[in-house]
């Protein structure tokens, strides 16, 4: 059966304690001649007592012991977890600085100094330029001496071959 | 008032009634974020039974409780210093941000629970004294089974229970932190009540 409509809300206040004195004087009227709501009622309230915890047990008020302190604790903890990246930042900046002081003399070195273009203009002064006569003339012996030694090679090729067919 | 050695910001605790407490709770986490240790060990200390009676019904064991606990300190003290850094937070108390932290790592830690294990008992939380041996099975796996049920109602109607029945919030509260109306709170409890009745008939008959 289903509670009446309008008091259903009402019930559900007293099941809760949260009944203001004047619906219960209401409620109570009602419920002297309404079985169905008087039953939700009774329902309800069973439902709830048992679902209700028993009042914390001493071991469990104990093992709040200290709680502010430790709840503390772990936020200095994460604090300085927050901060690493900092702590990472300025070593950089030492290592950083170490080798700055390590290198520097190898930089402020004074570094030899380059030739001049005095001195190239000088040795392109020095610079004659070849004679084209002689230039050609050792070209054409160099190729004359290259065809006649691979005519020769040819020959003594052929000549084999002739000798190997017989 | 100051300190006269340091010279910072001392904070002095009045009594008071609900608007004091969050007066005072917004005075506790202003001397906080100057890095007043006490007024820090103060808030945790008037919170955290709130937070274990949340955290309590998804935790297999006080120690996973204490955990779940500071976890949820840890997360909610984290935000509320970058939104108050940042230059408030638009009306929240740190009461209700720290419900809804609890409530979204017990329903995390409830998921990774879940994949290694079912629901555990826990020998802390069981009847004793003056039980034979099979009552006191009985009743464990009773309790088993109940927390089983509750655990497995929908995320809504489960957070809307366990937020009504253990951290004892009012429906309007309960409606404010998880960002419902007051009323969906009450039909999120009414039906969560009604699905337990059902599941859990045999143990309320």
């Amino acid at each position: 059966m289903k509670p009446c409509t309008g008091y259903e809300l009402l019930l559900i206040d007293r099941a809760a304690g949260e009944l203001a004195p004047a619906d219960e004087a209401r409620l109570g009227v009602h419920l002297t001649g309404c079985a169905a709501c008087r039953a939700e009622g009774e329902a309800l309230a069973s439902a709830l007592s048992l679902a209700t915890l028993p009042p914390p047990s001493e071991a469990e008020f104990g093992a709040l012991a200290g709680l502010a302190e430790s709840v503390r604790l772990e936020q200095r903890r994460a604090e300085l977890r927050l901060r690493p990246p900092l702590r990472y930042a300025a070593a950089l900046l030492a290592v950083a600085a170490a080798v700055a002081f390590l290198l520097a003399p190898a930089f402020t070195r004074r570094a030899p100094s380059l030739p001049t273009a005095e001195v190239a203009e000088v040795g392109l002064t020095d610079w004659q330029a070849p004679d084209s006569d002689e230039v050609w003339t050792a070209i054409e012996l160099a190729s004359d001496d290259g065809a006649a030694a691979a005519m020769a090679g040819a020959d003594e090729l052929a000549l084999d071959a002739l000798l190997a067919d017989d | 008032m100051r300190d006269d050695e340091t010279g910072r910001p001392r904070l002095t605790l009045v009594a008071g009634g609900r608007a004091g407490d969050l007066r005072d709770e917004d005075a506790l986490l202003g001397a906080w974020l100057i890095g007043d240790e006490d007024a820090f060990g103060e808030l945790v200390r008037r919170h955290q039974p709130l937070v274990l009676a949340i955290v309590r019904r998804y935790a297999a064991t006080p120690e996973d409780a204490r955990d779940l606990s500071q976890r949820t300190f840890l997360k909610a003290f984290e935000s509320a210093r970058r939104v108050l850094a940042r230059g408030g937070r638009n009306g929240v108390p740190f009461t209700r941000w720290l419900v809804r932290v609890a409530v979204n790592l017990a329903k995390n830690h409830r998921r990774d629970a879940g994949r290694w294990s079912s629901v555990a008992v826990e020998p802390e939380r069981l009847p004793s004294g003056g039980t034979s041996a099979p009552d006191a099975l009985e009743k464990a796996q009773a309790t088993a089974r109940v927390r089983r049920a509750v655990l497995d109602l929908p995320r809504r109607q489960r957070e809307v229970l366990t937020l009504r029945l253990d951290a004892e919030l009012p429906f309007a509260e309960i409606g404010e932190t998880l960002g419902i109306t007051e009323n969906a709170a009450k039909v999120s409890f009414h039906l969560a009540a009604r699905r337990l009745r059902t599941e859990l008939g045999q143990e309320g008959a």
